[in-house]
């Protein structure tokens, strides 16, 4: 009877954490912010020029697509996860982005704020089309 | 029963696990980084937050187990390793679903040092609760699992702080990370209370053998008193840790329960029988040996229950232990409600205080029916085990506010509980003590 009670406590408590998971991911990503599944694909010309801007910047000192690069940071699949939007404060991170990096990269980061912006919107676009 | 301070502590008990997944959320928060990775990044620290808190359950901190009886707390502390476990499998499979990018840097060679301190916290926490889960079947003896159930948990924690350390997301705020991986560490530093605070503790209470009396069934008593201290204050039915023949520090304790009257705490009785090791060595224990007990724990005790209008006891071989110290207790308060033992045992030969309950009779008014296993010639009591037809014919089922204590091998207890459940009794009226924790 006594197991039953410590069974009964333990499986509240795992429901309790795996929600508490869920909510905690649900407030880190408002429902609007997240990439709508069904995103037109951006246009192949503008991916393929910020594939161009990912090679020039040399994103791959700290990133891998694909395999190449350093597999530390790998970016395979963020489209699905990130809006463009969100994907852009990644990259060249305003003063609100601060925590979201250690400190050291982004700081080295901030270069990357004054790219033309159409440079922006083709490595965001390009990056969104990992899926 | 004390309900109050039992939902205290689970809430302490939430708010341990979950406060730290808060603290994440507090002051400058880092973007989200996409649903599903931010929870996997949720259940990986949840997860060491559950695994740190287990050293908390097992610290046996008196106030904080008391409400449930330590049992339960073992229990738990062995079935939410299972939830951690279970949270860490889904951090894994849900960090490499939202990256699959990952699985390359695992096989590339050029693995960071934080991730292989994952893949290895990760291995010590399934191969600690795997040698828990099957020690018996692995034939692991209890103490030398114990030592390596501590060294485990630890490497495995610390494993996990690194990885904390090195990758976490979250955590780039510098007084976050530090309250994070100091709150880890606390967590283990408890194994230092419980392995060196605790036993000096224990050292300076020091007990002595005065006697080592042979009872029936390969059992034996031993009486034990404080020396320079009063003694162990403790409600009857609670049990105690002993250590003997070692010093407090070498972690080398068994659990007992404590068969005298807690009207006399300045003088001890375990009643021990020979299962092992351990309890081999009792009959040559010398009177004037020392001894250290932690305790007192557990929850099985009549005096949880004040208002009840009478007891039930149901006992099997040795489990008779802390029923002597309740019915021993009763007597010597001089307490007039009516009591009922169910004993049962294998022969006549084997029945432990056959006579002191006799004798206890003329002092309690109190019911004995003694069950055997196997009858002798001339026996015309009870025979076989303590199904639900014997329980009918001798309880006082009619009798309102009636509290139920059993306490005897595994399979006794279980038909015991599924017999009154049959006849009716309400579960919140019954409680079992089992000797087997571990
Ligand atoms: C709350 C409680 C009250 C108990 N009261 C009594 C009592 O009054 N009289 C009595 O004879 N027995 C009692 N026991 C059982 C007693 O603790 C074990 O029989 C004893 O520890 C066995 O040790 P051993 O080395 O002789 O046997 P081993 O051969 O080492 O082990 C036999 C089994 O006993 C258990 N065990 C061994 N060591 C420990 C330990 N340190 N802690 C927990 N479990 C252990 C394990 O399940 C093990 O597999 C009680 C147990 C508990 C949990
Ligand atoms: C000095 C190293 C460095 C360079 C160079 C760099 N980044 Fe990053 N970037 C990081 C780190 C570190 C993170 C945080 C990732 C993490 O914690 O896993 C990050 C995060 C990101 C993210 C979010 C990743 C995620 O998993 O949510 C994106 C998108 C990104 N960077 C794009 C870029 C692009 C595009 C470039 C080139 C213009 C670039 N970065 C250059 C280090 C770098």
């Amino acid at each position: 009877m006594r197991e039953h009670l410590a069974r009964w406590l333990a499986l509240t408590t795992g429901l309790l954490l795996l929600a508490a998971a869920l909510a905690f991911a649900r407030w880190q990503n408002p429902l609007e912010g997240a990439p709508p599944a069904t995103a037109p694909a951006p246009a192949p010309a503008l991916v393929s020029e910020g594939s161009a801007v990912y090679e020039a910047q040399g994103c791959a000192l700290c990133h891998a697509i694909g395999g190449e690069g350093d597999p530390q940071h790998p970016l395979d699949g963020i489209g699905a996860r990130l809006s463009p939007e969100r994907i852009r404060g990644f990259i060249a991170p305003a003063e609100a982005m601060r925590a979201s990096l250690p400190a050291e990269v982004f700081e080295f980061k901030q270069q990357f704020r004054d790219l033309p912006p159409e440079d922006l919107d083709a490595l965001s676009a390009y990056l969104s089309s990992l899926r | 029963m004390n309900t109050n301070r039992i939902i205290f502590w689970i809430a302490v008990y939430l708010a341990l696990v979950l406060a730290p997944l808060g603290l994440l959320l507090a002051g400058p928060v880092p973007a989200g980084r996409g649903f599903a990775l931010d929870a996997a990044l949720a259940l990986g620290y949840l997860a060491l937050a559950v695994m740190g808190v287990q050293f908390l359950l097992t610290a046996r901190f008196r106030r904080a187990t008391a409400p449930f009886g330590i049992d339960i707390i073992y229990y738990f502390h062995r079935l939410i390793a299972l939830v951690g476990l279970a949270l860490l499998v889904g951090h894994v499979l849900l960090v490499y679903r939202a990256k699959p990018g990952l699985g390359a840097l695992l096989l590339s060679g050029a693995m960071p040092w934080h991730l292989a301190a994952a893949c290895a916290s990760l291995g010590l926490f399934a191969l600690l609760i795997g040698l828990s889960l099957w020690r018996k079947q692995l034939h692991t003896h209890y103490e030398p699992w114990r030592r390596l159930h501590g060294a485990l948990a630890v490497a495995a924690v610390l494993l996990a702080v690194a990885h904390v350390e090195g990758s976490g997301y979250y955590l780039h705020e510098p007084w976050k990370r530090a309250a994070w991986t100091g709150g880890a560490l606390g967590w283990v530093l408890l194994i230092g209370y419980i392995r060196l605070l605790k036993p000096a503790l224990m050292l300076r209470r020091p007990y002595r053998v005065t006697a080592v009396q042979a009872e029936r069934a390969n059992t034996w008593t031993l009486t034990l008193q404080p020396e320079g201290h009063a003694g162990l204050r403790f409600l009857p039915g609670q049990f105690t840790w002993l250590t003997l023949g070692h010093s407090p520090f070498a972690a080398n304790e068994h659990p007992f329960s404590i068969a005298s009257s807690a009207e006399h705490p300045e003088r001890l009785d375990l009643t021990i029988k020979d299962l092992g090791d351990f309890t081999h060595t009792i009959r040559q224990v010398k009177p004037g040996a020392a001894a250290y007990l932690d305790g007192p724990y557990g929850a099985f005790t009549i005096d949880f229950h004040p208002a009840a209008s009478g007891f039930v006891f149901i006992a099997g071989g040795v489990g008779i232990a802390p029923v002597m110290s309740m019915l021993r207790t009763l007597a010597d308060r001089g307490d007039t409600r009516p009591l009922t033992l169910l004993y049962g045992n294998m022969h006549w030969e084997n029945v432990i205080f056959r006579e002191e309950l006799e004798a206890l009779r003329a002092r309690l008014p109190l019911d004995v029916v003694h069950v055997l296993q196997e009858g002798h010639e001339g026996w015309d009591g009870e025979t076989g085990f303590l199904t639900q037809d014997v329980l009918a014919r001798h309880l006082p089922l009619a009798a309102e506010g009636r509290e139920y204590f059993v306490c005897g091998p595994k399979p006794m207890i279980a038909l015991v509980e599924r017999g009154l459940h049959g006849l009716g009794v309400p579960q919140r009226h019954v409680r079992s003590e089992l000797f087997d924790l571990v």
